[in-house]
């Protein structure tokens, strides 16, 4: 990390972020206090599994929750826009909002073959977000189209422009989504389990694609995924997420070196990836996490982890811990950590 | 050496008639000895999962032989075949699509009971149940709930419990981790590894993730487009992997720890299409190392060292890179 990039401010500024659907069986809080935040050209990753919140996080950041689900959102999201003001993408109003998404805000989703429209060329799709946002025209944007096909390393792209979604394979369905997140040169990109539909082989190459994209424009990437060893190449800092709070967040290194919360050491614990050093014979058993997540309906009333924790004390199940400040400018949700 | 329990003899499944089928699998043979977990691993497409329904004559085979104990199960009559399924399992990849909604647990595991014929009675078959969703790790008062009323992971649990009703030999395990989260996941895992060890299971685990074949699996075949590009015990496989497609598939995959260097060469381009392999070795289009001989022929699969097997011409690469 260079000197200009330490003191700058970071591109976004995520503060007690809370998403609640109201349901017939009540109001279930999918996310609750929620806070991190991206440098400029860095990469944050949320990870977490099924239920953390992680993907709606994204959604409520990005405003792209459905009308009907009634969210409920509270907490503050700073962004840093291109022309110098920092503005609340949580109050934007509708029509501000839509300027940004898809010009300096981009998306890019797990399942390609859902998220590109299967009736217009892959050409088309990329063209109307420049024509939308910069104004340019059919055939001037077509030809902008065909860079970004370029740029995102898809050969013969003149001739790809033209073809639809089916038509290609899983991997260049990426590399189009891709291609049309890049299209308006985005500041932030959230990049939702990018990879997760993708065969490794082709998963290691969107891998590289996205590290080159970002060290060419210096795009900041909010990284969402389950996957550690994803994790632990790609991202500078970390987030875990359970049961809709963070409950750790680190720098990459030291997160996978000294994990804090019972929960982050836990899952790195379990990876049959981790279990045995090199040259070693395997150990009998994997470690595991007992039980499963609680309903988010019926949440334990103190630390949501606490039914699963082997290091619960009895005071876990008094109150929610809060996310507190521990060495090494790091944070845990743990009262078993003492603050720095 | 012990006979194999299971036996494939170049194995052959072509969807769709005509002159170019899908080869999903393509010549390929292995053994699994009694006891024995067996690694099938490679990407979408490969042909794994065609494999292992096909072993089990879920579907049929179009050329080769699947022997049991060395008698060719496709000569069984469809009566005979029913009766040997009592011996041949299989757990699916998805907990949620592989059990009947409408049926409650004590139902989908007394069907598999009294499919064949073991323990008759209402009271005889009810114990039965209730031990087997002890041996899962659930609870006897379970059989008498839905499949909804379970997480992905308990319902996991449910599919091998009926895998194990009837008291199986041999068990074919298609990606029964996938759809699992990783602290799920390695519950399941100890699962897989104590029943194995307690009723000396002998299993075909089939899975893309490298990090748990490498876990679970004694030897490991890699597939490429329905061609084995390598076999080998697990800890040589992973220590000395001799084909580029296997070196390739393991350097792709991150490992859980940022202070490991990977070395990125990730491969070029997509997986060709099934309906039209490359000539000679499949895998040529996206190999580093190709040369003209590889469009030749179909390359062999050769011994390069005790039970490990290579199917490529340009080998000597790495066994001399091993050897310095």
């Amino acid at each position: 990390m260079n000197a200009t990039s330490a003191t700058a401010a970071p591109r976004l500024i995520v503060e007690g972020l809370g998403t609640s659907f109201p349901t017939e069986d009540g109001l279930v809080r999918s996310v609750a206090d929620v806070s991190f935040s991206i440098a400029p050209g860095k990469t944050t990753a949320l990870v977490g599994e099924s239920g953390s919140g992680k993907s709606v996080t994204s959604l409520t950041l990005m405003r792209l929750l459905p009308k009907t689900a009634n969210a409920q959102v509270t907490g503050r999201a700073e962004f840093g826009t291109r022309d110098g003001r920092r503005v609340d993408l949580l109050q934007l109003p509708d029509a501000a909002m839509r300027r940004l998404r898809g010009n300096e805000l981009a998306m890019i989703f797990q399942e390609p073959m859902t998220s590109l429209n299967p009736v217009f060329s892959v050409g088309e799709q990329i063209a109307e977000s420049v024509r939308l946002h910069k104004g340019l025209g059919r055939a001037a944007a077509l030809a902008h189209a065909k860079r970004m096909l370029d740029l995102v390393e898809i050969p013969a792209a003149a001739q790809r422009l033209h073809e639809y979604p089916h038509q290609l394979s899983g991997g260049m369905r990426q590399r189009v989504m891709i291609a049309l997140a890049m299209a308006c040169d985005p500041t932030l990109l959230i990049a939702d389990e990018p990879t997760t539909a993708l065969d490794v082989t082709i998963q290691a190459q969107i891998l590289v694609l996205m590290r080159r994209l970002q060290a060419e424009t210096g795009m900041s990437i909010l990284f969402i995924t389950h996957n550690l060893g994803v994790v632990a190449h790609h991202a500078d800092d970390v987030a875990v997420m359970y049961a809709g709070r963070v409950v750790e967040r680190a720098a990459v290194r030291p997160l996978f070196a000294t994990p804090q919360h019972p929960y982050t050491q836990g899952l790195l614990a379990c990876l049959p990836g981790k279990a045995h050093a090199a040259g070693l014979p395997r150990p009998k058993r994997l470690f595991a996490i007992r039980g499963q997540v609680s309903s988010p309906l019926a949440p334990p009333p103190g630390c949501a982890f606490e039914p699963r924790c082997d290091q619960a004390q009895a005071r876990c199940t008094q109150a929610m811990p809060p996310l507190i400040d521990i060495a090494g400018s790091r944070q845990a949700r743990c009262v078993l950590r003492s603050a720095a | 050496m012990t006979t194999p329990l299971i036996e494939v003899r170049r194995l052959k499944k072509y969807f769709g008639s005509g002159t170019r089928p899908v080869r999903a699998v393509d010549d390929v043979s292995f053994a699994i000895r009694p006891g024995e977990t067996l690694g099938l691993v490679g990407e979408s497409g490969s042909g794994k999962s065609t494999i292992g329904r096909t072993v089990l004559r879920l579907i049929e085979r179009t050329d080769g032989q699947v022997l049991y104990r060395g008698d060719d199960l496709a000569g069984l009559s469809p009566e005979r075949m029913r009766k040997m399924r009592s011996k041949l399992q299989i757990i699916f990849q998805d907990p949620y699509a592989s059990l009947n909604p409408k049926m409650r647990i004590s139902a989908i595991l007394g069907e598999a009971l009294a499919t064949h014929g073991l323990h008759p009675g209402k009271a005889a078959r009810e114990r039965r149940i209730g031990e087997l969703l002890e041996t899962v790790g659930l609870r006897a008062e379970h059989a008498s709930r839905f499949p909804h009323e379970f997480s992905g992971g308990q319902r996991q649990r449910i599919g091998v419990a009926r895998a194990l009703a009837v008291e199986p030999e041999f068990i074919v395990a298609d990606e029964p981790l996938s759809a699992l989260d990783v602290s799920i996941q390695s519950q399941v895992i100890n699962l897989l590894a104590d029943l194995r060890e307690r009723l000396s299971l002998t299993m075909l685990f089939i899975s893309h993730d490298l990090d748990v074949v490498e876990y679970l699996c004694d030897r490991v075949v890699v597939l490429y487009l329905g061609k084995v590009m390598e076999v080998a015990s697990t800890a040589e496989l992973y220590a000395r992997p001799m084909h580029p497609y296997t070196r390739a598939l393991l350097a792709a995959s991150p490992k859980p720890d940022p202070t490991i260097a990977t070395e990125h060469v990730p491969l070029q381009g997509d997986i060709p299409s099934p309906i039209a392999p490359p000539s000679g070795c499949v895998f040529r289009t996206r190999c580093p190392h190709a040369i003209d001989a590889c469009a030749q022929a179909v390359p062999a699969l050769d011994e390069v060292g005790a039970g490990h097997q290579v199917a490529c011409i340009r080998k000597e690469l790495f066994m001399r890179k091993e050897a310095a």
